[in-house]
């Protein structure tokens, strides 16, 4: 059975630098008319563009393009507002109560919700013994 | 300075479809306060479920989205529905989806978890005449 033969470090160079140099040439003779020296017959080149229009036509469109798309992508969340954010360790809205101390009971629908402010509270406090529960943190 | 509302309007109705469905499956009375709290969690959550009406048969959520924190207090008769262990399962199945940023989504998970695990109220002294 025959093993590939691995070529050595400086065959496998000059392979690297020929694949480089190759790739990179072609898009270069691709472009050669462009840098002709003498015009084909039938060849009638326009007046060149200005500064300001070679600016506008490939920096402006291709940045007004982007500014589109990003807004279309941001647009529902800015639609949306402001949004939890597990990580900020900060929040923004006013407490709520679901099914707090004041609504009625029985009225799911129009559950009034009761933001009721801690510093309302005036309840004792006095030392559990007999409410359980559990927590968590995340 | 409160800036916005914590929950969309449709997240406020899921919230309490979701309140809504515990209770009518239980017979406990639910009750969720979102919002930042000062000092001891559990000791504040204590309080706020002290202040519900009926007090004894509530299972109240505290969630404070400032500190990544949740507590659940079961009242004295809820707890007899609601052990620690289920309370515990709940609390850890809000916590994983807070975590992923979705509060409401959360809440309405952690109700069911309970709800589903809530066992039925033992019956005390049923065999009396």
């Amino acid at each position: 059975m025959k093993t590939p033969t691995i070529p050595d470090a400086r065959t496998r160079r000059a392979l690297r630098a020929a694949t480089v140099g190759a790739l990179a040439a072609v898009p270069l003779l691709l472009t050669a008319p462009a840098f002709a020296l003498h015009r084909d017959a039938g060849d009638e080149p326009g007046p060149g563009m200005s500064a300001v229009a070679t600016i506008l036509v490939y920096i402006g469109i291709p940045l007004a393009i982007f500014v589109v798309i990003a807004l279309l992508v941001l647009a529902p969340s800015i639609a949306r507002g402001n949004r939890y954010r597990p990580h900020q360790l900060s929040w923004w809205a006013a407490p709520v109560w679901f099914g707090g101390p004041r609504d009625e009971h029985g009225d799911a629908a129009g559950r009034a919700l009761t933001g009721t402010s801690l510093k309302e509270l005036t309840a004792v406090a006095t030392v559990a013994q007999t409410e359980g529960g559990a927590s968590a943190r995340w | 300075m409160p800036a916005g509302d914590a929950f969309s309007a449709r997240q406020e109705q899921d919230i309490a479809k979701a309140i809504a469905t515990a209770e009518a499956q239980t017979g406990l009375r639910f009750s969720v306060y979102v919002g930042s709290v000062e000092g001891d969690l559990r000791a504040q959550a204590l309080r706020l479920q002290r202040r519900l009406a009926d007090a004894d048969q509530a299972v109240l959520v505290v969630v404070d989205p400032r500190r990544n924190q949740l507590e659940i207090v079961t009242g004295v008769e809820a707890k007899r529905q609601v052990d620690d262990r289920a309370a515990a399962l709940a609390a850890a199945a809000m916590a994983s989806t807070f975590a992923l940023g979705d509060l409401a989504g959360g809440i309405v998970n952690g109700l069911g978890s309970l709800m589903e695990h809530a066992q039925k109220a033992p019956v005390l002294h049923g065999g009396q005449p």
